[in-house]
């Protein structure tokens, strides 16, 4: 091997260690040190365009990129950052496009290379999910009350019979995190899920209990309170109570109520990570969720261009 | 007529108008010409010596080195169909000023280089115009009938000529080659200026993964850079030179068979039956190319492949020339020889030729070929024409010698055509590049320059960079370069990685910075510190920590020096004692400690212990306990540990902790694998834990999970782990691979097939409940399509680890159509293979079948040989989905049916709801008492048996 080639697999192991926190001895870092392309950008050039769409992530290795939309405030980046990903995992074109404020070099990945290293490693992916709960559950409590979740539809009446496995595979189908799941999969959760029912008043979580599932609406409110007053929503059919972030939560950050009559699905987390982990597509159907919460958040913020960002917290302008 | 067609032609919806455009334009330009020639022919030779044509020859290969460059500048500013147009309006232009002009000596050598030179340019502008509307695997299925338009020209305007000779004078028929000309430029105007490929729906699909970036600086298909000389392209690229090589075999072989033919008819044949001899030699090959064309050229190229259907040209001049080595130059033999040329040059020689420059840029595509076509093959012509006049000359001209020269010549051309499929998959490879280093080339050893860029990591502020640096360092076993230094960083988390590593390493020589740390702030720092003097031996400095406030840095110290002091029963020890009497919290934290303190000083006294703490309610002690066992060989912990892979928290240590275990529990694994008993959860886990071993024996057992496993679920474990392994160089039984892919490969046409029925009953009018339910199990059915190709390309990447398989299937589900077809002809020709084997045969084809640009109906039916009986109709489509193997698909299509409320599927829903009560579908009390249900129950019951 070449000593430049070594030099710079060495220079992406580095970035990628540092960047991922990947744990000593994961083959996460290895399998996408290999896949991905160099791409350097001279200063003013640029990186990928608004409207286009190659399908990949972006990793900033070194210099600054500013991310420009009509109608949007820039977000500058500095290394080490990565960009793209929100729009990659909404399956969409990219909605910025990436101006190189400096010369810059930049690590190309496509998007089947990062889900098939993160089915390889579970930790990864798991990681992947809370950091992003995490920094979405920030949002949500900054946005105010409605924490930027929608209002509920109307609600609908409860069954008179316990639903049946189509429908409950059905209900999942609606959920915002579940759309890019495969019915496989779903009807697996389907079968695990116990069914909840939840009188107006009656309580279903209370903040800081530990809390060991989610709990998906499929007819009647829920409604969601904390102490300090930051958060009072509701959450109707198709919504998982607490939105995307609480399939990491492991104390509930709220108070949870019935609102109306309700029936809802109780999913533990085993059985949620085990079909993470055996079925690939709800590590990023998960991811969808909540970069699709995101979108809701920036759009309630006034900025009619959605973020691509999805950075390690350090970077500037995060 | 569409059928008739079909029998010739495999043409893909929205693809005919095109084919028939290149065919249109290919006769009107080879009719054109024909006529052109002809009268050239008959003008030069009428008025002046056949020996000016060597003069003639000269000036054409003079000329064409001119106008070669002038035609590729000409068409990159003008495009491709405008250059074309032009060059064919320019041609009828000066054929007409010719025309006119009297046919003096100048005027025939004119005629005769004009003619000629054009003949070369419009041929090789018309494929290139070809050659960007279609795919290369469009290239392969259509090519051979749009080349019979060319075939069709020649034979309509020679036959047409001499029709006309009868009535005309000879000068007239330039006029009428000029109308042609007009005619056929006239036509091309009707076509679309840019023409775009006909598949190509990136557009509408409104997305366009690719698998390279489009900046990438590296690896990208092959371009010249600005400014580039066509040979410096040629030169520069590995596959243009053995193209080059190729074109310059090809040409002298042909030269030299044409001449070994002609000079052994010569001296066979009577001078007076020449003419007629090569009358009707000619016609019948002539005849056996159109055949050829028509009837076997896309069938060839599509069952050979490109690069092995190019060889069979070579393969029998090779033969032929050989036998008349032999035999001394038999007519018959000569007539062979030059009959496979006849038959097979203009048909599939010519297609395979044109497909070998398809994966190619445009750019390099034209400014490479412009070269090799016309100034390469000139020059080899005159030179190779040189040659066989100074053999003539010096008496060396006998057929046996000839015979000889062209048989070396022509094995050349075949081993230089069975050279390039390689360089033909790198072409793809390329295009289909999944990154651009091999990490896994990447040995440990660390040179200079990256000793000093890890340095530079470890002297940073971000913490995340320094731990980055202290494990690269670990894994390159260059352990000792992390300078102790880092042990006064200012990070919490680099100093508890960095006395991780320091225990790992075992750098006892830190033992006064790490002294330092007993004192820090942070108990989680002070727990590290005493657990890395522990294991240095530093008993005294450990002992210190025993007045710790924590009680996991009391524990750590206390275990630490157990082991070390105690003779029998160290966790009968009075400190370790009282911390275990802990409760509440500090109890917790004291036991994790502890157990993390025994996986640091690994005492296998410490066994019974760790069993017992593996049973324990709290999951952050079970997880330490599991973690401990990693540490410690005691074959009492395999059995617990194998059960523990059902529940995620424990999933990850537990096989590192087997791992650890060694070979024994590597047999644990395969015997619960293959034992019904062992609970799903457990066995879905177990084939990824296998290949965790990564021996030879792990990729054995999961080679055979294959064969024997019903549940797709665990194949497809299975299936990943033996991926992984055969990328680390396990080898892997590939019988057994081939018949899983089979497996997979019929599986998925045999879904596309089920859904087909439904998609098209999608928008009846069904009712809500029943249209919700409809979408769910197309749903379902798309889901295990994709599922089942995705698992065949995994598959295959186990047959190829080399190969990047997986970026084939990304370029596969892209919305590019060129880079769909370079995938389809990359696994095309990767799946020819050497010696293919039944299966492999089939495999190919059903590969074909799953990925080839075809619609579900049309796949369907040319998969029918491979599938069982397919439904027709949505019903019986639902019928066939209740009394599928797969639950939730049964489960799915039976409530579908509920929904429909046709009799004849309520029926096959009660009789499932009594075979199949695992299920737990019900059918409404209501439908049950329909005695048509009921009755159409009873007759599924019987149909059943």
């Amino acid at each position: 091997m070449a000593t430049d080639d070594r030099q710079e697999l060495l220079e992406r192991e580095l970035f990628l260690r540092a960047l991922l926190a990947a744990p000593a001895g994961s083959s996460l870092v290895k399998s996408l040190t290999g896949s991905m392309h160099r791409v350097e950008v001279p200063k003013d050039g640029v990186l990928y365009h608004q409207g286009s769409d190659d399908g990949a992530i972006h990793f900033i290795v070194r210099g600054a990129v500013e991310l420009r939309a009509d109608g949007a405030a820039p977000l500058e980046l500095a290394a080490p950052a990565i960009v793209g990903l929100f729009d990659v995992l909404l399956r969409r074109p990219y909605t910025r496009t990436a101006h190189a404020k400096t010369d810059l070099v930049a690590l190309w990945l496509r998007q089947e290379d990062w889900f098939d290293a993160l089915e390889d490693n579970f930790d990864a992916a798991r990681t992947a999910i809370r950091r992003s709960g995490e920094n979405i559950w920030r949002m949500h409590l900054e946005v105010g009350e409605s924490g930027g979740f929608p209002p509920p539809a109307k609600p609908t009446e409860p069954p008179k019979r316990g639903l049946n496995l189509l429908e409950r595979t059905l209900a999942l189908r609606t959920v915002v995190c579940f759309r890019g799941a495969t019915v496989q999969a779903l009807a697996e959760l389907a079968q695990t899920a116990e069914e909840r029912f939840l009188e107006p008043g009656e309580t279903l979580l209370r903040e800081g209990d530990l809390v060991r599932s989610i709990f998906v609406v499929t007819s009647g409110v829920v409604r969601v309170e904390r102490a300090d007053g930051k958060l009072a929503a509701t959450f109707g059919p198709g919504c998982v109570v607490g939105g995307a972030s609480a399939v990491q939560a492991e104390r509930a950050p709220f108070t949870a109520i019935g609102d109306a009559p309700a029936v809802l699905l109780e999913i533990e987390h085993p059985a949620l990570y085990d079909a993470i982990e055996d079925h690939v597509e709800m590590i990023r159907s998960i991811l969808a969720g909540t970069a699709y919460e995101r979108d809701e958040i920036e759009r309630i913020k006034g900025n009619r261009v959605p973020g691509t960002v999805m950075i390690d917290g350090r970077a500037r302008g995060a | 007529m569409a059928g008739v067609l079909a029998r010739f032609v495999d043409l893909r919806p929205k693809e005919g108008r095109p084919a028939a455009n290149a065919f249109a334009t290919l006769f009107g330009i080879v009719a054109g010409h024909t006529m052109l020639e002809t009268a050239r022919d008959a003008l030069f030779l009428t008025k002046l010596p056949p020996r000016l044509l060597t003069l003639v020859y000269v000036l054409v290969a003079l000329g064409t080195l001119v106008v070669t460059s002038l035609n590729a500048r000409f068409v990159k500013r003008f495009g491709q169909r405008n250059a074309l147009l032009f060059t064919l309006v320019f041609t009828a232009y000066g054929t007409t000023v010719l025309h006119f002009v009297p046919m003096g000596k100048v005027a025939l050598f004119v005629l005769y280089t004009w003619s000629a030179l054009l003949g070369t340019v419009l041929a090789a502008q018309c494929w290139m115009l070809i050659g960007l509307s279609f795919t290369v695997a469009q290239g392969k299925r259509l090519f051979g009938a749009i080349a019979s338009g060319g075939v069709l020209g020649a034979v309509v305007g020679a036959g047409a000529a001499a029709g006309l000779l009868a009535m005309v004078p000879v000068a007239s028929l330039l006029l009428i080659s000029s109308g042609i000309f007009v005619a056929t430029a006239l036509f091309l105007t009707t076509q679309p200026s840019e023409p775009v490929s006909v598949q190509d729906d990136a557009a509408q699909r409104g997305s366009r993964p690719s698998t390279i970036p489009p900046s990438a600086s590296r690896n990208s298909p092959p371009g010249p850079p600005p400014g580039e000389s066509a040979w410096a392209t040629i030169f520069g690229s590995a596959y243009l030179r053995r193209m080059a090589l190729l074109t310059t075999l090809s040409t002298a072989t042909l030269l030299s068979v044409d001449y070994l033919f002609k000079s052994t008819a010569a001296h066979t044949v009577p001078a007076s039956e020449l003419g007629s001899f090569f009358a009707r030699w000619y016609a019948i090959w002539n005849g056996a190319s159109l055949a050829v064309q028509l009837l076997l050229t896309s069938r060839i190229l599509r069952q050979l492949g490109v690069v092995p259907a190019l060889t069979l040209l070579p393969l029998l001049l090779a033969t032929g020339t050989g036998g008349m080595l032999i035999s001394g130059g038999l007519l018959g033999l000569a007539i062979a020889t030059k009959g496979s040329d006849g038959a097979l040059r203009y048909s599939l020689h010519r297609v395979g030729s044109e497909l070998l420059w398809m994966p190619l840029q445009a750019e390099v595509r034209n400014a490479a070929r412009g070269l090799l076509d016309s100034v390469g093959s000139k020059a080899v012509q005159a030179i190779m024409a040189a040659l066989l006049l100074a053999l003539a000359s010096l008496g060396l001209g006998s057929p046996r010698v000839l015979a000889g020269l062209t048989a070396v010549l022509a094995i050349g051309w075949l081993g230089t055509t069975i050279s390039l499929r390689s360089r033909y998959l790198d072409l793809f490879r390329q295009a289909l590049s999944k990154g651009t280093l091999d990490a896994a080339a990447m040995a440990d050893e660390l040179d200079a320059a990256s000793i000093e860029a890890v340095l530079d990591a470890l002297s940073s502020r971000d913490a995340q960079r320094v731990i980055a640096g202290i494990e690269l360092l670990a894994e390159k076993k260059r352990a000792r370069l992390v300078p102790g230094l880092v042990l006064y960083h200012e990070s919490e988390a680099v100093l508890l990685r960095a006395l991780r590593f320091a225990v790992e390493a075992d750098r006892r020589e830190w033992s006064p910075l790490v002294a330092r740390l007993l004192a820090h702030a942070l108990p989680d720092v002070r727990t590290a510190a005493v657990r890395a003097l522990g294991t240095f031996g530093e008993r005294d400095l450990v002992r210190t920590a025993l007045e710790d406030g924590n009680p996991a840095v009391r524990a750590h110290a206390a275990i630490a020096l157990a082991t070390t002091e105690t003779a029998e029963a160290p966790h009968e020890d009075p400190t370790i004692r009282e911390l275990f009497a802990l409760d509440g919290d500090r109890g917790r934290l004291a036991v994790e400690a502890l157990l993390e303190a025994i996986a640091d000083h690994p005492d296998p006294r410490f066994a019974d212990l760790l069993l017992e703490m593996e049973r324990d309610a709290r999951p952050e002690i079970v997880e330490r306990a599991v973690r401990a066992m990693r540490r410690i060989k005691d074959a009492r912990f395999i059995a617990p540990l194998v059960a523990r892979l059902d529940r995620h928290a424990t999933r990850q240590v537990a096989r590192d902790a087997l791992v650890a275990q060694g070979e024994e529990a590597l047999e644990a694994l395969a015997q619960a694998l293959a034992d019904p008993e062992t609970p799903f959860r457990v066995r879905a886990h177990l084939p990824r834990t296998i290949s965790r071993f990564g021996s030879q024996r792990a990729a054995d057992l999961l080679a055979d999970v294959l064969p024997r496993e019903p549940s797709g679920f665990i194949r497809y474990k299975a299936l990943r782990g033996l991926g992984r392994l055969a990328v680390d160089g396990r080898r892997v039984d590939r019988n057994r691979v081939e018949v899983e892919l089979k497996k997979n490969l019929v599986e998925h046409l045999r879904l596309v097939a089920l859904a087909d029925p439904l998609e098209r009953s999608v928008g009846v009018e069904l009712g809500g409940a029943a249209s919700e339910s409809l979408s769910l199990v197309l749903a379902l059915l798309r889901d295990k399509q994709r599922q089942s190709l995705e698992r065949s390309f995994r598959l295959l990447s186990i047959l190829n680890p080399r190969e990047d398989i997986r970026g084939a299937y990304v370029a596969m589900l892209s919305g590019d159509a060129k880079l769909r077809a370079q995938a389809l002809e990359f696994l095309d020709a990767l799946t020819t293979g050497r010696r293919p084997t039944p299966t492999g045969r089939e495999i190919r084809e059903l590969l074909r079948l799953a990925t080839d640009e075809l619609s579900a109906r049309e796949r369907t039916a040319r998969a029918r040989d491979f599938l069982p009986k397919t439904p027709a109709s949505h019903e019986e489509t639902v019928l066939l989905l209740i009394r599928e193997a797969d639950a939730t698909l049964a489960t799915f299509a039976a409530y579908h049916a509920i929904d429909v409320r046709s009799p004849p599927l309520l029926g096959a829903v009660a009789t499932m709801t009594l075979a199949r009560p695992e299920l737990n579908v019900t059918l409404p009390i209501d439908l049950m008492a329909d005695e048509r249900v009921r009755a159409s129950a009873r007759g599924g019951n019987r149909g059943d048996g």
